[in-house]
């Protein structure tokens, strides 16, 4: 039997075997590059394993913006339909995540201003499932006290500054790719992620959680 | 607060973004306050709560399902989009018709003429003129039968 193999080519990565001649593309190895030229071209495949990948870093980005599950959960599902109608104006300078991450952050903030009433989320016990394992009730208590506790102080957080904070500590993004998230340069980067540890600093303290002066 | 100078410097280094970390690694050793902060720092990254609940593979197909809906909906136009098309729509209209009137296309309106004065040789003849609403003017002659030749 002989299979015949379809390359990937015109790209500058190297070739992806992505097809043989009796099996349906295996997108889960293709580069983003290539995923967004082809759903540029109207692969919803290609588009959907995009959204695969990166859903988690946007509804995350939503939902500390937006401290609301359902709401995040909206925003993320809009950011990616804001990204597939402007394939077509992704250049490739960027990542494609912190392309797609500057669309949600943006979308994030358009719903905050949208909002007519102050939105409290709750904690509904889901986000805060206890690890595996048995824990002491005091100190399964004492530690759902300290994470909330640090939850709020992030929520409290000015928006510029939470942005920055959570792309750095929960997105793992670079200075620069901070940077091209929220379109300012990298010393307003670091002084706003300074300003968000000094205030978690400040509220934590105040709180009793840590020890040691006010910074 | 650290009163040291190194202190964005002890940033960058405690997000890995120090380009020589050999050197704050060594200032370290000398200054209790520059430790001090980097110790704040790794003391509020360890204290921070997991990430949100993720979009788990057994929630994607509904999440995804509510995009492709989207996607394929017709699109609500917005008004900032669509109002300079229509503005320029509406303007091309006016122009048109104005120029139509104008230029004078199409059959012009009938005009009434007005009757100043009738008059007759027939003998034993009546006139009536009548004008309607319409701008229409009727010349009602009556005769008798043995006026007409």
């Amino acid at each position: 039997m002989s299979i015949s193999l379809r390359w990937a080519v015109g790209y500058d990565r190297a070739p992806v075997k992505l097809q043989t001649a009796d099996s349906a593309p295996d997108w889960r190895i293709a580069d983003d590059v290539f995923l967004v030229a082809r759903a540029r071209d109207g692969e919803m495949a290609a588009f959907e394993e995009l959204v695969r990948r990166y859903r988690n870093d946007v509804y995350a980005i939503s939902f500390h913006l937006l401290r609301h599950r359902e709401e995040a959960w909206d925003c993320a599902q809009e950011a990616f339909i804001k990204a597939y109608r402007s394939l077509g104006s992704f250049r490739g300078d960027a990542g494609f995540k912190t392309w797609l991450l500057r669309i949600g952050a943006n979308h994030a903030k358009d719903m905050i201003k949208k909002r007519r009433v102050p939105t409290v989320a709750f904690d509904d016990g889901l986000e805060n499932d206890p690890p595996a394992g048995a824990q002491a009730p005091d100190a399964a208590i004492e530690n759902k006290e300290l994470g909330q506790a640090i939850e709020e102080a992030i929520a409290a957080l000015p928006e510029i500054h939470r942005t920055a904070f959570v792309l750095r500590e929960y997105q793992g993004l670079s200075y620069q790719e901070i940077a091209e998230v929220m379109g300012c340069n990298l010393g307003t980067v670091m002084s706003r992620l300074h300003h968000a540890r000094r205030k978690l600093q400040t509220a934590l303290l105040n709180r009793g959680v840590v020890e040691g002066d006010v910074p | 607060m650290n009163a040291c100078s190194w202190q964005d410097e002890i940033a960058r280094y405690f997000d890995g973004e120090h380009p020589d970390a050999a050197r704050v690694e060594a200032h370290l050793a000398e200054c209790p306050a520059c430790r001090a902060e980097l110790a704040g720092l790794r003391q509020v990254r360890a204290l921070l709560p997991p990430a949100p609940s993720a979009i788990s593979d057994a929630q994607f197909p509904l999440f995804m399902e509510g995009i492709r809906e989207k996607l394929d909906a017709p699109r609500a136009y917005r008004w900032r989009t669509v109002w300079p098309a229509l503005s320029f729509a509406a303007a091309a209209l006016v122009v048109a018709v104005s120029a139509f009137l104008i230029l004078g296309g199409g059959p012009q309106p009938a005009l009434a003429n007005e009757v100043e004065s009738v008059s007759t040789e027939l003998s034993g003849a009546t006139v009536n003129v009548y004008e309607n609403d319409d701008g229409v003017t009727t010349v009602w002659i009556n005769v008798t039968k043995d006026t007409i030749p």
